[in-house]
């Protein structure tokens, strides 16, 4: 005889024994038939994907919402995108009627010049007639009329019609608010509709009134049909809690049928889960009883005893509750005449009346589960433990992107006059980020990554100073960055891919760029260096950054690679320009940036 | 007992997502394997049903618990034997003084062991009829010790009870068992 694989170290040979081992060790039985519904019923729901759900999708949302006010400022402040071009004229400063140094020709439509450069060649405004005695801004260079068809054409622009730009705008404004009301109600009004039709499927019992008569007037007056439909939802609901509290009442009347006779609502509306249970409770009792065998290990009579009370008690609950709907039906049937008219309840809203509510199959089901925990020493066993950590702590990334910036920016300061603040007329323009990052790993789901940056915020400046003079300039802020983000993992890591919040404050030093200032109506843009004495920009800056962290292991699970995304919004918090300047008004850049890049993970 | 299924990390990673069809795959490969340790344990057939069921949701449940160190159906078929006993106290709970060795001990003593090699002829359903016979504790003993291969002090720790007990409880486990074979099949005990 063989060596027996799993003799106790303690156990002296015995023949009886190592034979009992050979013949039962690899014993097997076939399971009983309605197991597997059994395990299955007690599962607990599958794992969904982060996507679906709701609490992994809350940074999600979060950073949406976070994009998306910020969208909703910016379109507030009337200078996001869509209009190349703003009018010097609707500003409430006036800008003298003189030749522009800082301007361009524009040659035709299409040729539009470089967005960087300033040409500085002069424009004879003599061509231009009258037209060009004094700026004028249209608010779209392409489609700034001509000066043979538009109205101001004719006559001289003056600062007293300037505001009717703005005038003209007001009524399709208030046209828009009347459509956005009337659109709005008929939303209201559909949605009304939608509920009240809804309810007309469940029931089941309430009469249809709709028709295409009233579908088209829906249509045509979807107000006041909203109104006719919200009475009948109310009609219907009212008609529904009558004929249940009727059959509660009525289920009420018989003195043995009172205590046990589940109410109206459980009696017309049960679950699905509730029969499905019920009925796996009460197939699997009859297989388990049809399918031992009689002679073999034979069951405890008290066991068989409670199995079958609690099958007797659900077929009893059961028949009684059929009973009290029967009668509830034909006591309502009997006693509402005006509800004879509506047609009867379909065959299905009938059936699905007349199930029991299983109660007592609950009860039973719990009695008959025995406890799932546990002996405590398979618990306080080692593979009883967590899962380990991964032993990576260490990681190198490197990352970089496009970012949208902008800025906050204060009052106009004083010292211009009536000149316009170019500041105030910036829009949001592309920048760049890019950065590399030591990452460590901290306790639980927080890391924290170090490392060098350099940040680019970037606003464009678009102006129609002239019908024949544009001026295009992209200003450009450069800060090298000492960025420290925190983040906090979000769930467990599930395959190759991996969520994470992200914290962060970066430390910025001014390294250049370019701004546009207006020198006596001399649109001209200042390059600034890292060193230039006279930068208005402060030399130091703090921002906050907050973003979320996706990482995608490339590979295997022992890959050391991953690709990250990280849409990250900052914000400068420190005053970004100098505060004994004066003359520029306080800005406070921020920028919404996707970037993309690796991670290495070290060691 | 090494066991013929091959329970794979794809198989595994599905079941720890909650996919059904492969837990049912898991359940088919080893439903088989561990009614027959269930039924060893369990003083009813019903009670083992009932422990099966509950091994399995433990499996699905804990499936993370299992960090992958040794076979995996070793694994499953230690949770198996913990819920089984698990299911044994039960019962003792609530039957309490059933399950002393009683008189059976006295109608045997004089009866000679079966011889090993006879046991061959013996069906192993046969075998499980008579070890069932044996009190619930004797054969909790008998079998950790015979067949799963825990040593006494595990098996004390197991139980609870003491080194000496798992080892005096054994021997009269396997006497008691040899004398119920004994007496049902005088033939095994002839040659």
């Amino acid at each position: 005889m063989n060596e027996p694989a799993n003799l106790p170290p303690d156990a002296p040979r015995d023949p009886l024994l190592d034979a009992l081992r050979e013949r039962l060790g690899d014993y097997g039985a076939p399971p009983p038939p309605g197991a597997w519904a059994g395990i299955r019923q007690r599962l607990p729901a599958p794992v969904l994907p982060w996507w679906r759900r709701p609490r992994r999708l809350l940074p999600l949302l979060a950073l949406l919402v976070l994009v998306g006010l910020s969208g909703y400022l910016l379109s507030l402040s009337g200078q996001l995108g869509g209009q190349p071009a703003v009018p010097l004229a609707s500003h409430p400063a006036r800008v003298p009627a003189q030749r522009l140094p800082g301007a361009e020709i524009p040659d035709g439509a299409a040729a539009l010049p470089s967005t960087n450069q300033l040409d500085n060649e002069p424009i004879a405004a003599a061509t231009q007639g009258t037209n060009a005695a004094a700026p004028r801004v249209w608010p779209n260079a392409a489609t700034a009329p001509t000066p043979t068809t538009t109205p101001s054409a004719a006559s001289p622009p003056s600062l007293a019609k300037a505001p009717l730009p703005a005038a003209t705008k007001t009524a399709p404004l208030v046209a828009a608010a009347d459509s956005r009301r009337s659109k709005g109600a008929a939303r209201r009004a559909g949605t009304q509709l939608l509920a009240a039709e809804s309810l007309r499927k469940s029931s089941a019992n309430l009469h249809v009134t709709a028709s295409r008569s009233a579908t088209s007037r829906r249509a045509r007056y979807p107000l006041a049909t909203a109104a006719g439909a919200t009475s009948q939802l109310r009609h219907r609901r009212n008609t529904v809690a009558r004929l249940a509290r009727l059959r509660h009442h009525v289920s009420g009347l018989n003195p043995q049928k009172k205590t046990t006779t589940p109410n109206a609502h459980s009696l017309a509306e049960p679950t699905d889960s509730e029969h499905t249970k019920a009925n796996n409770l009460r197939i699997m009792a009859a297989q388990r009883h049809s399918t031992r065998p009689a002679g073999f290990l034979g069951s405890p009579p008290h066991l068989a005893r409670r199995t079958r009370r609690y099958s007797g008690a659900a077929a009893h609950q059961t028949k009684r509750s059929a009973e009290a709907t029967a009668a509830a039906e034909s006591t309502v049937k009997e006693t509402l005449t005006p509800l004879s008219a509506y047609p009867p309840w379909p065959p299905a809203a009938r059936a699905e009346a007349a199930a029991p509510a299983s109660l007592a199959l609950h009860r039973a089901d719990l009695l008959l589960l025995p406890p799932a925990a546990l002996p405590a020493s398979l618990a306080t066993r080692p593979d009883s433990s967590p899962p380990a950590r991964p032993v990576r702590r260490w990681a190198l990334l490197a990352t970089a992107g496009p970012t949208l910036s902008y800025r906050t920016i204060g009052a106009a300061p004083s010292a211009l006059g009536t000149r316009p603040d170019l500041a105030h007329l910036e829009r949001p323009a592309l920048g760049f980020g890019a950065q590399v990052q030591v990452r460590r790993v901290l306790t639980g789901r927080w890391a924290l990554a170090v490392g060098l940056g350099y940040q680019e915020y970037a606003t464009r400046l678009a102006l129609q100073v002239h019908d024949t003079l544009r001026v295009r300039q992209r200003d450009t802020y450069q800060l090298l960055t000492i960025p420290v983000q925190l983040s906090y993992a979000l769930g467990t890591p599930r395959g190759h891919l991996a969520k994470a919040l992200l914290l962060g404050a970066e430390v910025g030093w001014y390294r250049g760029g370019r701004s546009t200032e207006d020198n006596a109506g001399n649109y001209q843009q200042q390059t600034y260096t890292a060193t230039a004495t006279d930068s208005i920009y402060a030399a130091k800056t703090l921002a906050l950054s907050l973003g979320f962290d996706l990482r995608y292991r490339l590979g295997g699970p022992a890959s050391r690679w991953q690709w990250l995304v990280q849409p990250t919004a900052r914000y400068v918090l420190t005053p970004f320009v100098q505060p004994n300047k004066a003359g520029f008004s306080p800005r406070q850049p921020f920028s919404l940036g996707l970037f993309t890049g690796f991670s290495w993970d070290i060691r | 007992m090494a066991s013929a299924t091959a329970v794979s990390d794809a198989l595994l990673t599905a079941c720890r997502r909650g996919e059904e069809a492969a837990q049912f795959q898991l359940y088919n490969l080893l439903s088989h394997q561990l009614m027959g340790v269930c039924l060893r344990y369990c003083p009813s057939r019903a009670e083992a049903e009932d422990a099966l069921q509950n091994t399995f949701v433990k499996l699905f449940t804990r499936l993370d618990q299992y960090r992958g160190e040794g076979p995996f159906e070793a694994w499953a078929r230690r949770v198996a034997v913990h819920t089984s006993l698990h299911a044994l106290e039960q019962h003792r709970l609530r039957h309490p003084g059933g399950y002393g060795p009683g008189s059976l001990d006295d109608e045997a003593t004089a009866l000679p062991s079966p011889e090993p090699s006879a046991l061959d002829e013996l069906a192993a359903a046969d075998l499980l009829h008579h070890l069932a016979a044996l009190p619930p504790g004797y054969r909790a003993v008998l079998n950790l010790y015979a067949i799963e291969g825990y040593s006494h002090a595990e098996i004390a720790q197991l139980l609870g009870i003491a080194e000496g007990t798992s080892k005096s409880q054994l021997a009269r486990a396997r006497q008691l068992l040899a004398q119920r074979l004994c007496l049902a099949n005088p033939k095994l005990c002839q040659s």
